[in-house]
């Protein structure tokens, strides 16, 4: 599979898909309400905001790849480790 | 831990907020406009007759006829926030019977894009004009009144009075012939 498919973001991409999410509703809101009254048609207001919607799903909702730049560094597995094998079910 | 179902759930949740914050902008930009105007109602024909209300008894009860002008103007009512109006007449009058009557007559709703200016000429009643007994014969003081409904988007449903008013009279004699 495609590496960006991964449904995987990490922490601070995390934090950047919501900040993202939030700054364009809220500015396609803003938008949305100026227009809206501007022509006087509160379905104007809700079509802004449903294309911010779109817009927010479409950019903050799949993991894309600017979303796992800061992965964490996991330590190296030891070889040594005493790794306990799966136990067999009793029937 | 965060998902694709939990990023579109808080996206979804967050876009409701915002909606419910815009519709109340919305109500509070109109929630105190004045919506009341001129209107210009006049009679033309006034009947009366003495029939029998088979609908509430078998009685002989009073049914007044008329038609009526009727012109204003309410193209400046609608705004962001209106998504109809809902226009009725009233006639309000008092009898022995009772200190106030009032009984509809008429009724128009004017969608958004609709012509709001009207100009009506001749307009029959929509609903019987009948009294509870005999009051309308020969009655000196019926008051037409035109109210109409604020029908909105978000916000109170306003009930508003029209400025202006006409008082006609009834004629004393019963007309007994078929209209």
């Amino acid at each position: 599979m495609l590496e960006f498919l991964d449904w995987h973001m990490d922490y601070k991409g995390q934090a950047l898909a919501e900040k993202l999410s939030r700054i364009i509703i809220t500015l396609f809101g803003t938008i949305g309400l100026v227009c809206g009254y501007a022509v006087q048609q509160f379905s104007m207001t809700v079509y802004i905001l449903g294309a911010g919607f779109v817009l927010a799903s479409l950019l903050t909702i799949p993991p894309w790849p600017m979303y796992s730049k800061n992965p964490l560094n996991w330590q190296s597995m030891k070889k040594d480790v005493y790794v306990p094998k799966k136990q067999k079910k009793n029937k | 831990m965060h998902s694709i179902l939990q990023r579109g759930n808080a996206l979804l949740a967050y876009v409701l907020s915002v909606l419910a914050c815009l519709t109340f902008a919305c109500f509070i930009s109109t929630v105190f406009l004045n919506y009341r105007t001129e209107v210009d109602i006049s009679t033309v024909k006034i009947l009366v007759k003495n029939v029998p209300d088979y609908s509430a008894s078998r009685e002989k009860n009073d049914l007044g006829f008329l038609t009526f002008d009727l012109q204003t103007d309410l193209t400046h009512l609608f705004n962001w926030n209106v998504k109809q109006l809902f226009l009725y007449l009233t006639a309000e009058y008092e009898t022995a019977n009772n200190k106030l009557n009032q009984v509809i007559l008429w009724d128009k709703i004017i969608l958004r894009e609709e012509n709001a200016k009207l100009n009506l000429k001749n307009m029959n009643a929509k609903y019987y004009f009948w009294d509870d007994g005999n009051g309308l014969r020969g009655h000196k003081n019926i008051t037409l009144y035109l109210s109409w409904n604020i029908i909105p988007n978000a916000g109170f449903l306003p009930n508003i009075l029209g400025q202006g008013s006409h008082a006609f009279k009834f004629p004393v004699e019963y007309t007994t012939s078929r209209i």
